[in-house]
């Protein structure tokens, strides 16, 4: 899976599981839980997501703001973690 | 040149803050106007000489600790404290330097178990013994109680080395000297914040400052006008309005946090918000969100996460649910054991389970219910006027926290129920006035949600000037104060007294005044609760005189008098000798046969004729005896009398107290005169001294007495509330029967009866103070010495022991006794005496 390709699943996923209807716009870069639009469990459901998904596993630890604040740095977590 | 304007500007708002924060009074206990005084002059040189904030914000903490305690200010003098600024500079030397030293992460959190630990036995062993010691876990405990547990966890996880300086500034955060319940700076957020003393950081951080004093000042309006004490609560109106007050008051908290965000974003942290507007919630995980962010991210990260994680398995909805609900729990502990460090006391009480309990399944609840409804993909129904329905929504969640709030701070879950009781005393005008509340919260409320819905697409006027909208109406707020204090004293003395003064400097409410005065029923805001004031009185041991006094002169009696002084008690504190003799007294010894040669007066008083905080025989009644004696020769039938004045009086005795103490002991002392000293507050007081009488165990041994229990039915375990509906008027009935009886019985042995009247300082006389003295004097033909007017035109806080303690102070102690002196020498003739002057 490349790069792109991982970035794609995780946009979409965001779109549509956790922007919904809100009316909002987001980028690759927007700061999704610094701007408070993940909020702890919304991050959490990420999580479950990104591990049935791709296959990776997370820690505690790694649920944070650097690592899930937005498309751009999670889709690189992610990448790493692969 | 613009900047620079820019600059002068900011910094003479911050010190016209600083007179603000001075003439006000806030957070005067913890001497917040020090801590915000060096942190400001501390910013502008920085900023004056460009250097690095991160270098020198030790040397701020070094003088804040200086400050606070290096000097101790003692009737106006300074003097140096060089133990306690030892102890603590040692205390956080030795944690700082283990922190940032090489020792393994294991090692280290060894450490701060033994530190913890160590602080800890100080208050275990030393809190008999010596109050003195109990600033080192207190300060200590306040700096790294929860900041170490942020530090250690992500010291865990650090992938890149953090400068020592920033880790050591972390810890020495100076606004914590002055908020000892400070919010939990997150170690991460902290090291990756530092911006130095930027013009952005100067603006952000008066703004927040602003806010804060705002917030403090409301918090004191709502805590002096809109909190009743909750024996006076008899309507549902007033039960609402006195829950939903009770939960405002924790603006208290939210403006102490405003501050210190502030002030460490002046040193150079720029560290995120902390609260967002908690009562516009619209729902209970919204209020979460909202409410003190610090704590939240802490519990996500150190609990929430890693239990999670542990049983994800179970189903995420199931992990989700249980990770939310034992966070609750943990919170519920870990607010437990942060009162440990500010209290040193250990309290586990189920009203504490109960509130978090219900609270956190109210979020959890809510949390699934809405993550439910989005699983579900079906659109939100639109729904037309969205901001009134999200004011709707947080009036519901204000009230219901209204609720579970006074379940958490009220005193027991007796009183608390009790006082719902209130509830189905509802009128028409009452239902009216709350509609006109509710209404009001509403408009307001949709005003803040339609401008948070629309603030990314309308309003860009009022968005761009927010902040110079709120600087210049916090200025002109804050001027008006200021000039209402300067003219309204002199123009409207009495109005200024009841409504602006308490509001304009740091007061206790009259409910939480009873609080004090009456003991553990009227606790209904429970003094582990940080937003009561009782709070700053209850953990203020070190300037509480009358509660250490009490704590160590008095114990149980088994009879009448339920509490007796301890002969032969001596107690060194604060420089002060209070001793007891060995009958039991707070006086000299007296040979119990009067010599013929003696005139003997005897005294019936409280806490006020004990004279705590005064040296041996400093009190204004050996004061009143010893000029009696060298300034004047008394003599009665032609042969000169040497005066004895002998004080019966005890800390806490209420007027019945005073009876038993002279109907079983004192009047064996065959005394010529009776002073009875009576204060302010009868009717309230006669209520604490029966719910404690029915509590014992022995018969009671008063026909009256026992005829007025048993025909209202009082009996034992009815609480306060409970003991005063089932009196009614019978308790000035009770006092009258008091006064009465000490009267009858001295006349019957021959000495003469006074009513010496003396309101208490802190108390607002009433009428019916007047009235039940002048009734007093009326039925049992007693002479009164009135002393009503013995503080008239001075300033009482100049008078008070200490600023937690309101008994008389030296002054008052000098004042009383002159105006004593005065009165017996001009009623000279009612105690069959002739005073003439040496």
């Amino acid at each position: 899976m490349t790069a792109e390709e991982i970035k794609d699943e995780i946009r979409n996923y965001v779109t549509t599981t956790i922007i919904q209807n809100k009316g909002l716009t987001i980028t690759d870069s927007t700061a999704l839980i610094t701007e408070g639009i993940m909020d702890s469990i919304s991050t959490l459901k990420l999580v479950d997501f990104l591990e049935n998904r791709f296959a990776v596993s997370f820690e505690p630890h790694d649920v944070d703001r650097e690592n899930l604040d937005s498309i751009d740095l999670i889709a690189a977590f992610v990448a790493a973690k692969m | 040149m613009r900047s620079k304007l820019k600059y002068i500007l900011y910094f003479g708002l911050l010190f016209f803050i600083g007179y603000a924060i001075y003439k006000f009074q806030i957070e005067k206990s913890f001497n917040l106007i020090s801590v915000y005084l060096l942190t400001v002059i501390y910013s502008t040189f920085i900023l004056l000489f460009k250097a690095d904030s991160r270098k020198y914000q030790p040397l701020l903490f070094l003088l804040c600790l200086f400050v606070m305690y290096g000097y101790k200010n003692e009737d106006g003098f300074f003097s140096f404290q060089l133990i306690p600024f030892l102890l603590l500079l040692a205390g956080f030397a030795i944690a700082l330097v283990t922190f940032t030293s090489s020792l393994s992460y294991r090692n280290k959190k060894i450490f701060l178990i033994v530190y913890l630990c160590s602080l800890a036995s100080v208050y275990f062993f030393t809190s008999e013994a010596s109050h003195e010691l109990t600033f080192l876990p207190f300060v200590l405990g306040s700096f790294f109680m929860f900041r170490s547990i942020s530090f250690l966890h992500e010291l865990k996880y650090l992938k890149k080395p953090v400068p020592v300086a920033d880790t050591i500034n972390y810890f020495l955060l100076p606004p914590n000297f002055s908020m000892p319940l400070f919010p939990i700076v997150d170690y991460k957020s902290f090291i990756s914040s530092y911006t130095g003393i930027t013009p952005a950081a100067i603006h952000r951080g008066t703004l927040l400052i602003c806010r804060g004093v705002f917030q403090l000042l409301l918090y004191r309006y709502i805590y002096h006008e809109v909190i009743i004490p909750f024996t006076e609560i008899q309507t549902a109106t007033q039960l609402i309005t006195f829950l939903v007050a009770n939960f405002l008051i924790v603006l208290r908290v939210i403006g102490a946090f405003h501050i210190a965000i502030g002030l460490i974003v002046l040193i150079g942290y720029n560290i995120p918000e902390l609260f967002n507007n908690i009562f516009f919630a619209t729902g209970f995980s919204n209020l979460w969100r909202r409410t003190n962010m610090y704590w939240r991210n802490f519990m996500i990260k150190i609990f929430y996460y890693p239990i999670y994680f542990k049983i994800k398995k179970i189903g995420i909805y199931t992990a989700l649910f249980i990770s939310t609900f034992v966070c609750f729990f943990i919170t519920w502990f870990l607010h437990t054991y942060q009162w440990f460090w500010l209290k040193g006391s250990f309290p586990v009480e189920l009203k504490d389970a109960l509130f978090w309990g219900s609270f956190g399944f109210l979020v959890s609840f809510n949390t699934l219910y809405q993550q439910r409804s989005l699983d579900s993909g079906g659109t939100p129904l639109q729904l037309p006027f969205p901001a009134i329905r999200q004011a709707i929504a947080g009036l519901f969640v204000l009230l219901v926290m209204s609720v579970l709030w006074s379940i958490w701070t009220c005193g027991s879950l007796k009183d608390w129920w009790n006082l719902m009781h209130n509830i189905s005393n509802i009128s028409f005008s009452g239902i009216i006035k709350l509609l006109t509340l509710a209404l009001g919260y509403i408009v307001i409320a949709s005003i803040y949600h339609y401008y948070e819905l629309h603030k990314n697409f309308r309003l860009t006027g009022i968005k761009q000037n927010k902040d110079k909208l709120a600087i210049g109406a916090f200025v002109v707020f804050i001027s008006a104060l200021i000039i209402i204090n300067l003219i309204l004293p002199k123009q409207n003395r009495k109005l200024y007294r009841a409504h602006i003064y308490p509001i304009l400097s740091e007061q206790l409410n009259k409910a939480d005044l009873m609080v004090i005065d009456n003991g553990y029923y009227t606790n209904l805001i429970s003094t582990n609760n940080y937003c009561s004031q009782v709070w700053i009185n209850d953990s203020d041991i070190g300037r509480n005189w009358t509660k250490y006094i009490t704590n160590h002169t008095t114990r149980p009696s088994n009879d009448l008098r339920l509490t007796e002084n301890v002969p032969n008690a001596e107690v060194k504190f604060k420089d002060v000798t209070y001793t007891i003799n060995e009958i039991g007294l707070r006086d000299i010894m007296y040979p119990k046969t009067k010599p013929d040669s003696c005139y003997r007066i005897i005294v019936l008083g409280g806490s006020y004729e004990c004279g705590n905080g005064m040296n041996d025989g400093e009190d204004y009644i050996s004061l009143v005896e010893k000029e009696l004696n060298s300034s004047y020769v008394a003599t009665r039938n032609d042969s000169i009398k040497h005066i004895e004045i002998i004080n019966f009086s005890a800390n806490g005795y209420r007027l019945m107290q005073r009876l038993y103490e002279y109907k079983f002991i004192a009047r064996e002392w065959n005394p010529d005169a009776v002073l009875l000293f009576i204060h302010t507050n009868y009717s309230i007081r006669i209520v604490n001294y029966l719910e404690r009488l029915v509590y014992q165990k022995f018969t009671i041994e008063d026909d009256y007495l026992n005829k007025v229990l048993k025909l209202r039915s009082i009996k034992n375990g009815d609480d306060g509330v409970t003991i005063r509906d089932k009196l009614g008027t019978y308790a000035d009935s009770i006092n009258f029967y008091g006064a009465g009886s000490i009267a009858k019985i001295a006349k019957q042995d021959g000495a003469i009866p006074f009513v010496v009247y003396l309101p208490a300082l802190k108390d607002t006389r009433t009428k019916r103070d007047d009235d039940f003295v002048a009734t007093i004097c009326r039925n049992d033909t007693v002479d009164l010495i009135d002393m009503s007017d013995v503080f008239k035109g001075m300033d009482e806080t100049k008078l008070f022991l200490s600023d937690v303690d309101f008994h008389p102070n030296k002054t008052a102690n000098g004042m009383i006794a002159n105006e004593l002196l005065e009165k017996i020498v001009a009623q000279q003739s009612a105690f069959h005496l002739t005073l003439t002057k040496k």
